[in-house]
C-alpha cells in the first residue's frame, strides 16, 4: 500500500474514533473545543509515529515473548516525553488536557498498530501508517470538537459565530456522548453509501 | 536453548530500559528549565497587565518591583510573624507578635545564616522555631513612589483551589484582578476569567470591596458593556472614575449557574485584600516605632531578600 | 461510714465549683457548617454571659494575626454543653483553626480541624457518584462499552476492577511517596504506574488461580481487560497529582471502582433491553449506546454540588 493509501485508510475506513471505537476516553473529555481536540490529536500523532518508528527500528531485535512489555515501555516513554514538552511550552492549553495526554499510554490503538504493522515493516511505511492512524484520530477529535464548540459555546476556534445563546450541555459530558453517538451514526450511513462496508466489530478497548 | 532465550530477553529489557531512561532524562532536563522560565514569564505578563501595562503600553524602564515576604514562626511557643521588608536599599527582617508588637528588627542578610532558628533564638533571647516562608506581596514603584501592590489570594472553588492575583492602587482600591489557576467547568466557573466577571472588582475601594456581596440578579447591560470595553482591564481614568462612583457600591454579579464559583472568587479577593491591608498597617506601625537596628557590619555582602 | 464519705465528696465538689465560680472548661470543637464552629464545654452551659464575641479569638493556623470576624454566639441547638460561633464569612475548613476563650467565666484554647471521616467519605462519594469516572470524567469508556452488554459480565468486571483499583491505588501511593517524590523522579510516573498495574494484574492472576480456582474461573477473564485501560491508570495519576495520604488514596480508589461498577451495571440493564428494541440500522451497536450514556451523564449531573458531610 502506498503511503497515501495508508493515510486515507486511517482517516476513513479504519478511523479509530468512529469506526474502530478505540480509545474513546479522550474523545469525549478533550473535545470541548477544536483547539483541545487538535492538541490531543497532535500528541497522539507524535506518540504513534515515534512508537511506530522505534518498533520498526527494533523489529529484528525484539524477542517474541517480551514484545508486549517492550512496546508498552516504548509507548510510555514517548507519552512521558510529549507530556513534559507540552507542559513546558504550552502551559495554558496543556492544563485543560493534562490527564488525558498521560492516558495516551493506554490507547490500544497504538500498541495494536505497532504489533500489526510496525513490527513487520520497515521504517518509512511504518511512519506513514502511524501518520495515517494519528491523523485519523486527530480528524475525529477535531470534528467532535467543532460540533461541540459550535453548539456549546457558539464559537469556533474562539470566534463567535452563532448569534443566539449556545447549548451549554454540549460542552459538558452528556453533550459529548450525544455528539459522538450521532456522529458515529452519520459516519456509518455515509460510509455504507460509499460502499466501504460495515464497521469492524467495535466496542473493545 | 533456554539460557540463550533468557539472555536475549534480559538484553532486550536492559536495552529498552536504557533507551527509555535516556530519552526521558534528556527530555526532562530540557523541559524543566523551559517550564520554569515560561511560568515566570506568564506571571510577569499577568503582573504587568494588572498594573496597566501591555503590548500597546510597555512598562517604563524605571519601574521597580520590590517584594515583602511574609513568614510564620514560633517564639516561645506562641505564633509570631516575620517580614522581610525592602526598606530603601537595605532589606530588613522584622518579627512581630500576633498583636503587632515588634520583637526584633535586623538587617535581612543577618537573619539568613546557617541555622536561622538558632540565630534568631540567640538574637531575641527566646526560643524560636519553625520559621517558614508563607507568601510574597509585591510593590510596584515608579519614580520612588508606590504605583501599586500585587497580591495573591486563593480560595476553594467549586472543583478545586482557585488562585488569583489582585492589583491594588496606592490607596488600596482595586485596580484589577486576574485568575492564575482554576479548574472550574468551562462555560460555568471558568467564566470567572472573562472580562465581564473579573473586571467587576476594578474601581472598588478597599472599604467597598469589604462590604460587597454576591448577587444572582442579572448584570445590568450598561455595566457589562463598560466592563467589556477594556477586556484587559486597562480602563482609562474616566472609565475608572465611572466604575468607582456609579458601580463601586454594586454587588458582584455572579456567573449564571455558578454561584459557588463566583462567591469563592469574591471571598478570595476580599480576604486577600483585607488581610494585606491589615498586615501592611501593622508593619508600618511597628517600623514607625523607635528603630533600633544596628548598622550592617562592614564587609558583609549585600544579599537581596531572603 | 460510706454514706458520710459520699456526702463529704459531694460537698467538696460543690465547694470547689462554687469557689471556682462557674468555671467553663473548653473540651473540643468542630465545624458545624460552612460558617460556624461548635465549641463543647465540659459542663452544661447555663447561659451566654461571658461568652460574647468579644471574648473569643478565632484564627486560622496559617494566619494567626487575623482574628476572624465573629458575628454571634448562641447556644448550640442539639448539645446543652456547647455553644455555636457563627462567622460573617465562610470558613476555610481545610485549615486547622485555633479558638481561644478569654472571659471572666473561664479561659482556654482548642484547635478545630475537619473531621477526618467526613473528608474521607466526601472523597468516596465524590469519586463514586459526583465525579463518576464514566459519566463525569469520561474514563474507562474503552472497556465500558464492550462489557456492558450483559448484566453478569458487568457485575464481574465491576468487582474485579474495584479490587485491582484499590490495590493499585495503594501501591502506587506508596511508590510515589517513598520512591518517586524523594528522588524527584516524578516524570517517570507514567512508566512506573503502568508497570505497577501490569505486575499487579499478573500477580493477582497467579494468586487467584492458585488460591481460589472457582473465583478465578468467574473473574479471571476480566483481569485481562484491566491492564490496558484508561481508568486503571487514571486513579494512580490523580492520586499522585493531588498528593493524597494513604487513607484518602484508599477511599478515592474504592469510590472510583464502585462508581465504575455501578455505572456498568446501570448501562448493562439498559443495553439488554436495547438489544431487543427496534433501533435504526445506523445507530445499532455503539451509536445508541453512546446516546444512552449521554442520558445517564445528564442524570448524574444532578449530583454535582452534593455535599453531605
Amino acid at each position: 500500500m502506498s503511503g497515501f493509501q495508508l493515510i486515507v485508510r486511517g482517516l476513513l475506513a479504519e478511523n479509530p474514533v468512529f469506526r474502530l471505537a478505540l480509545s474513546m476516553c479522550p474523545a469525549v473529555a478533550v473535545t470541548t473545543n477544536v483547539k483541545n481536540g487538535f492538541l490531543l490529536g497532535c500528541a497522539v500523532v507524535f506518540v504513534q509515529v515515534m512508537s511506530n518508528l522505534t518498533a520498526s527500528a527494533l523489529r529484528q531485535f525484539v524477542h517474541q515473548r517480551v514484545r508486549v512489555v517492550i512496546y508498552t515501555i516504548i509507548i510510555a516513554t514517548w507519552v512521558s516525553a510529549i507530556d513534559m514538552i507540552m507542559g513546558a511550552y504550552l502551559p495554558d492549553l496543556y492544563d485543560q488536557v493534562s490527564l488525558y495526554i498521560k492516558l495516551i499510554v493506554v490507547f490500544a490503538i497504538i500498541i495494536s498498530r505497532m504489533e500489526l504493522f510496525a513490527s513487520k515493516n520497515p521504517l518509512i511505511p511504518s511512519l506513514f501508517d502511524g501518520l495515517g492512524m494519528g491523523l485519523g484520530f486527530m480528524f475525529g477529535l477535531m470534528m467532535i470538537g467543532a460540533v461541540r464548540e459550535l453548539l456549546g459555546s457558539g464559537q469556533l476556534l474562539g470566534f463567535d459565530l452563532l448569534g443566539t445563546k449556545p447549548l451549554l450541555i454540549m460542552i459538558l459530558p452528556a453533550g459529548g456522548f450525544f455528539v459522538i453517538g450521532f456522529l458515529m451514526a452519520i459516519f456509518n450511513t455515509v460510509l455504507k453509501k460509499l460502499g466501504l462496508g460495515a464497521p469492524p466489530a467495535g466496542g473493545h478497548h | 536453548m533456554m539460557l540463550k532465550h533468557i539472555a536475549k530477553i534480559a538484553l532486550n529489557l536492559t536495552v529498552i530500559c536504557f533507551f527509555a531512561g535516556t530519552v526521558l532524562g534528556l527530555v526532562n532536563l530540557g523541559t524543566q528549565k523551559a517550564k520554569e522560565e515560561n511560568q515566570h514569564k506568564r506571571e510577569m505578563l499577568t503582573s504587568m497587565s494588572l498594573l496597566g501595562y501591555g503590548a500597546g503600553n510597555p512598562a517604563p524602564p524605571d519601574l521597580e518591583m520590590r517584594a515583602v515576604s511574609r513568614y510564620l514562626l514560633s517564639v516561645d511557643g506562641a505564633p509570631a510573624l516575620g517580614y522581610v521588608l525592602p526598606v530603601d536599599n537595605n532589606p530588613v527582617f522584622i518579627v512581630l507578635s500576633v498583636e503587632g508588637e515588634k520583637l526584633l528588627e535586623i538587617p535581612a542578610p543577618d537573619a539568613h545564616q546557617a541555622d536561622i532558628n538558632q540565630n534568631l533564638s540567640s538574637l531575641m533571647g527566646k526560643e524560636v522555631s519553625g520559621l517558614r516562608h508563607v507568601e510574597d506581596y509585591r510593590i510596584a514603584l515608579l519614580d520612588g513612589k508606590v504605583l501599586g501592590y500585587l497580591i495573591v489570594g486563593n480560595n476553594l472553588g467549586f472543583k478545586a483551589n482557585i488562585r488569583m492575583m489582585i492589583s491594588l492602587n496606592a490607596d488600596f482600591s482595586v485596580r484589577g484582578m486576574a485568575i492564575l489557576e482554576s479548574e472550574e467547568d468551562p462555560g460555568l466557573g471558568d467564566e470567572a476569567k472573562e472580562p465581564y466577571f473579573r473586571n467587576q472588582f476594578a474601581g472598588k475601594s478597599a472599604e467597598q470591596l469589604a462590604r460587597t456581596g454576591v448577587s444572582t440578579s442579572p448584570q445590568p447591560e450598561e455595566y457589562r458593556a463598560l466592563l467589556e470595553a477594556q477586556p484587559e482591564g486597562h480602563f482609562t481614568a474616566e472609565e475608572m472614575e465611572r466604575l468607582r462612583t456609579v458601580y463601586g457600591d454594586s454587588p458582584i454579579y455572579s456567573i449564571t449557574g455558578s454561584t459557588i464559583s463566583s462567591t469563592a472568587v469574591t471571598v478570595g479577593v476580599q480576604k486577600a485584600v483585607s488581610r494585606f491591608v491589615y498586615r501592611l498597617q501593622q508593619v508600618n506601625a511597628a517600623l514607625a516605632a523607635a528603630r533600633t537596628a544596628p548598622p550592617a557590619p562592614a564587609g558583609e555582602p549585600e544579599e537581596e531578600g531572603v | 461510714m460510706k454514706k458520710i464519705m459520699l456526702i463529704a465528696a459531694m460537698l467538696a465538689a460543690l465547694a470547689t465549683s462554687a469557689l471556682a465560680g462557674d468555671g467553663l472548661t473548653l473540651k473540643a470543637g468542630s465545624f458545624a457548617d460552612a460558617h460556624s464552629i461548635e465549641v463543647e464545654f465540659l459542663s452544661p452551659l447555663s447561659g451566654l454571659e461571658g461568652l460574647e464575641p468579644s471574648h473569643w479569638r478565632v484564627v486560622e493556623a496559617s494566619s494567626p494575626d487575623i482574628a476572624l470576624p465573629l458575628e454571634k454566639v448562641e447556644l448550640a441547638p442539639a448539645n446543652p454543653n456547647a455553644a455555636r460561633l457563627t462567622f460573617r464569612q465562610n470558613l476555610d475548613m481545610g485549615q486547622p483553626h485555633q479558638v481561644t476563650l478569654a472571659s471572666p467565666r473561664g479561659s482556654g484554647k482548642i484547635e478545630v480541624t475537619r473531621n477526618m471521616l467526613a473528608v474521607l467519605l466526601t472523597l468516596f462519594l465524590s469519586a463514586a457518584v459526583i465525579n463518576n469516572y464514566v459519566f463525569s470524567r469520561y474514563l474507562g469508556l474503552c472497556v465500558f462499552f464492550g462489557v456492558s452488554q450483559h448484566r453478569d459480565t458487568a457485575v464481574g468486571t465491576g468487582i474485579t476492577f474495584t479490587l485491582v483499583m484499590t490495590c493499585s491505588g495503594i501501591l502506587s501511593w506508596a511508590v510515589f511517596q517513598f520512591i518517586l517524590k524523594p528522588l524527584s523522579l516524578g516524570f517517570l510516573q507514567i512508566l512506573v504506574f503502568i508497570g505497577l498495574v501490569a505486575c499487579l494484574v499478573q500477580a493477582l492472576d497467579t494468586i487467584l488461580r492458585k488460591i481460589n480456582p472457582v473465583l478465578f474461573k468467574k473473574l479471571g477473564v476480566y483481569l485481562v481487560l484491566i491492564t490496558v485501560n484508561c481508568i486503571i491508570l487514571a486513579v494512580p495519576l490523580l492520586i499522585a497529582d493531588r498528593n493524597f495520604n494513604l487513607a484518602e488514596s484508599f477511599f478515592f480508589a474504592v469510590g472510583a471502582g464502585l462508581g465504575f461498577a455501578m455505572a456498568l451495571y446501570l448501562m448493562a440493564n439498559v443495553r439488554e433491553r436495547l438489544a431487543v428494541a427496534r433501533v435504526p440500522a445506523s445507530f445499532q451497536g455503539l451509536p445508541i449506546a453512546f446516546i444512552v450514556c449521554g442520558l445517564f451523564a445528564l442524570a448524574f449531573m444532578g449530583f454535582s454540588g452534593l455535599s453531605l458531610f
